[in-house]
């Protein structure tokens, strides 16, 4: 994993401040509005420049709905993106159509997202023109670069996308995102689609690439394996929230929400004697259109207790840059009986700490009736 | 780093295989396609074959030789000498009432020309690869078809007219040297010496009740039906793709305001609603047939258009457009309209039938052009004379043009089908 120098003094290249999306639910011709999908609900989180912060969750928990909305593919409800110093929400049609330049995205179909009746030089070349960044030959010229920059032929120029495989078109769509040299991309599962050894190829040509135009990314997958590999820093999404959000040494080294730990121990670990409790989730994803209440997770959280349905849980900063949100953390909430933390896929520092060898016994023989009167 | 996709040995096998479908442009892909269906690959020729027809209709039959020559002392004093009459009939505004005819005899000469002026020009032209020079083709083809229309706008506002000379009985004079299209009739020639008449070597379909040779008419009436389903379905595509374009890509109130509208038209069947338009309308022309037909064409394109355009807006190729900054016409039309246009253009295809069905039908029952050779109303005119032959042979045609155009238009929508793709 590549270890870059972070430097948190540094100002943040795109700040999100309590991103919210909802989508109406309409009936009826005079399209009344019925419910909503709260597929985004509030959520922060910030990006420094040349930094990759990989978003993870499961499908349908509203990633690329976040993905999108940040870039103004998608209206927001609610919240700021503030991106080199504007926010973004707030810019005119003609201001948003210059920022774009600096903000692009990557998309998971390789086969949609490439206009079918455009030559390659078309496709990546449109928007240099657009921009009145060059023309004719010297754009021609920039494209054949690009081209050769993710790998590709440059006498590909002439060619259409139906002739391309899967990886080749991602390359292209890179190249295309490249085009108008962007500080940020949104990579929204833009590897998901694609075969192990390719992916692993695009992974590491979108590495070189964030070296050599320095770039942020913000990496979507559903995958916490896939984000590894890329990431500085991870935020883990569910229902709609953001549930813990860390530098990614410290995530997969100690994750505290039990959802992270959950989505972590579904992954095999490459060495098979180091043999891992695997928690499978259990039970639906709750629909966003009526998420439960309190603690969106607690339907299927192994450490559900007391305030868990009824309190909304806060986001704690449980070391410095780790923030979590839930009630196991918060010294407002956090349960008395430490047996709680048991219940977790995987142990925490915090309960650790406070555990001593001789009183875990005890504890342990207390354990059922306190989690009764717990959960009551 | 920058190695190519690995490929199995099998999977390039299996792309050298296809290799005939690899490296064409779609349109390619669609033509390699299309050729698989012989019967449309043959109605296409078919309809290809109706259009020669109608274009070549003065050079088979006109009552004006291509040459004459009167010798002194025969005929009227100015028309002694060597003439070339059929030439300038073509462009007489007098003689060919209507626009319609002059552009058709205009493609007999335009076609030819813009064919040879593209030879010179690939002569002096290199293309570094097969696709420029497609590109080129069909950047000439643009520009060729609008020369050719704006060279007859010009024709036709000079509108040529001469006097008339009737050449048939002038050239049965004595010593008179003359050279006929084989049939010496026009579409208007009444002959009230010869009506009724059954087919013969004169009349190769014999002649209506005026005595009009049915085979001039039927001849020149390919250019009216041709004419009507051509531009009355441009017509109604246009309009469709505009409205089903706003609808789809605007949404919202557009949507609803199109939809509505829509449903309101396609209670009525489109046949009641261009009758009823047409008891507006005291003496219709074939324009006036081509406008009804259009503006109550329109929904069927409409409909398939704003579905296609809902389908693409979500794709992730125009969502890409949007974060690059493309402004929406670009959008609209580089990224939606070409990947709208396939299921419009079989629909298209499939409306010029229908609105050749559509005009014949409104001939026979009275109400189309009053004075035009169309082939509903040569059935009707052939009806009242009882003979089977001048009922059987404009209803051929008309069967037969249709069925070409449903057959073509069949293969272009397999074509295009990914589905049926293989
Ligand atoms: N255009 C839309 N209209 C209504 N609901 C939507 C729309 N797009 C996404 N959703 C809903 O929002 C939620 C989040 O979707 P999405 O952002 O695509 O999730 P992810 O990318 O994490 O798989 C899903 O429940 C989805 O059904
Ligand atoms: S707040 Fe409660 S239910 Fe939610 S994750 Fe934490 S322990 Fe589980
Ligand atoms: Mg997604």
């Amino acid at each position: 994993m590549a270890a870059k120098v972070k430097d948190n003094t540094k100002k943040p290249l795109l700040e999100v401040k309590n991103l919210k999306k909802y989508f109406p639910i309409t009936k009826g011709i005079i399209s009344r509005v019925v419910g909503q999908v709260k597929a985004v609900d509030d959520i922060s989180f910030h990006v420094y420049p040349n930094e990759t912060v990989g978003l993870v969750g499961e499908s349908g928990c509203g990633k690329t709905t976040a993905g999108r909305t940040l870039l103004r593919l998608l209206e927001p409800t609610g919240g700021e993106a503030i991106f080199d110093g504007r926010d973004v929400f707030q810019l005119d049609q003609l201001e948003l159509r210059k920022a774009r330049r600096d903000m692009q995205i990557i998309f998971q179909d390789p086969y949609s997202s490439l206009n079918p009746r455009m030559t390659i030089e078309a496709i990546i070349g449109e928007a240099i023109q657009f921009h009145g960044i060059a023309s004719g030959d010297e754009r021609r010229k920039i494209v054949e670069d690009l081209l050769v920059r993710v790998g590709l032929q440059p006498s590909y120029i002439t060619r259409y996308p139906h002739e391309f495989s899967g990886g080749q078109r991602q390359r292209i769509g890179i190249a295309r995102a490249l085009a108008l040299k962007p500080k940020f991309i949104v990579c929204d599962e833009a590897v998901s689609a694609l075969d192990v050894s390719v992916q692993a190829q695009v992974i590491n040509l979108l590495k070189e690439l964030q070296e050599e135009f320095n770039l942020s990314y913000l990496f979507i997958a559903h995958d916490l394996s896939v984000v590894k590999h890329i990431s500085d820093r991870i935020a883990v999404m569910y229902l709609g929230q953001l549930v813990e959000f860390a530098d990614c040494n410290s995530l997969f080294k100690a994750p505290r929400h039990p959802y992270t730990q959950s989505l972590l121990s579904a992954i095999p670990h490459p060495d098979p004697r180091r043999k891992k409790a695997r928690v499978i989730l259990e039970g639906d994803v709750p629909s966003p259109i009526n998420p439960p209440s309190g603690c969106r997770f607690h339907t299927r959280c192994p450490a559900c207790f007391g305030p868990c349905s009824k309190v909304v849980p806060k986001t704690i900063e449980v070391e410095p840059d780790h923030f979590v949100q839930c009630h196991l953390y918060d010294p407002e909430h956090a349960p008395k009986d430490p047996t709680v933390f048991d219940r977790l896929p995987q142990s925490v520092p915090e309960h650790s700490s406070k555990k001593k060898p001789p009183e875990s016994l005890g504890a342990a023989a207390a354990a059922a009736p306190a989690v009764v009167d717990e959960e009551e | 780093m920058t190695e190519e996709v690995e490929k199995t040995p099998e999977e390039l096998e299996e792309i050298r295989k296809k290799a005939d479908l690899q490296y064409k442009t779609y349109s390619e892909i669609v033509w390699v396609q299309f050729k698989k269906y012989p019967q449309s690959y043959y109605s296409l020729y078919g309809v290809f074959a109706l259009f020669v027809i109608a274009i070549l209709a003065p050079v088979f039959s006109l009552n004006v030789p291509f040459f004459i020559n009167v010798p002194a002392g025969v005929g009227p004093e100015n028309m002694q000498g060597m003439h070339f009459p059929w030439l300038a009939a073509l462009f007489d505004a007098n003689f060919f009432e209507g626009g319609l005819d002059i552009f058709f005899n205009w493609l007999l000469f335009a076609l030819p020309g813009a064919f040879v002026i593209y030879k010179v020009m690939v002569r002096t032209k290199t293309f570094a690869n097969p696709r420029e020079e497609k590109a080129f083709i069909g950047r000439y083809l643009g520009w060729a078809a609008l020369g050719v229309f704006a060279s007859f706008l010009a024709i036709y506002m000079f509108d040529f007219r001469q006097a008339y000379v009737d050449y048939v009985q002038l050239s049965q004079l004595d010593g008179v040297s003359s050279l006929f299209p084989p049939l010496q009739y026009s579409y208007r020639d009444v002959d009230l010496n010869a009506v009724i008449q059954d087919p013969s070597w004169q009349h190769w379909l014999g002649t209506d009740q005026q005595g009009r040779d049915v085979f001039a008419r039927i001849l020149y009436g390919t250019r009216i039906s041709l004419t009507i389903g051509v531009v009355a379905v441009a017509i109604y595509t246009a309009i469709g793709l505009v409205l089903g374009g706003l609808a789809g890509y605007f949404g919202g109130r557009v949507d609803m305001l199109v939809m509505r509208l829509i449903e309101v038209m396609i209670c009525f069947p489109t046949f009641f609603l261009i009758l009823t338009l047409r008891g507006f309308i005291d003496d219709p022309s074939i324009f006036h047939i081509m406008v009804l037909i259009g503006i109550t064409g329109w929904t069927r394109i409409a409909r398939l258009v704003r579905g296609e355009f809902l389908r693409l807006k979500n794709q992730d190729f125009v969502q890409a457009a949007i974060a690059l900054g493309l402004t929406k016409r670009k959008i609209i039309f580089r990224h939606l309209m070409p990947n709208a246009l396939g299921p419009v253009f079989v629909a298209a295809t499939f409306g010029v039938a229908g609105a050749i069905l559509i005009e014949a039908s409104l001939s026979f029952l009275g109400l189309g052009p009053a004075t035009a050779p169309s082939w509903g109303q040569i059935l009707t005119a052939g009806r009242q004379t009882g003979k089977i032959v001048l009922i059987l042979a404009p209803g051929l045609a008309i069967f037969i043009t249709v069925s070409l155009l449903n057959l073509m238009g069949e293969g272009i929508r397999d074509a295009l089908d990914p589905k049926l793709r293989k």
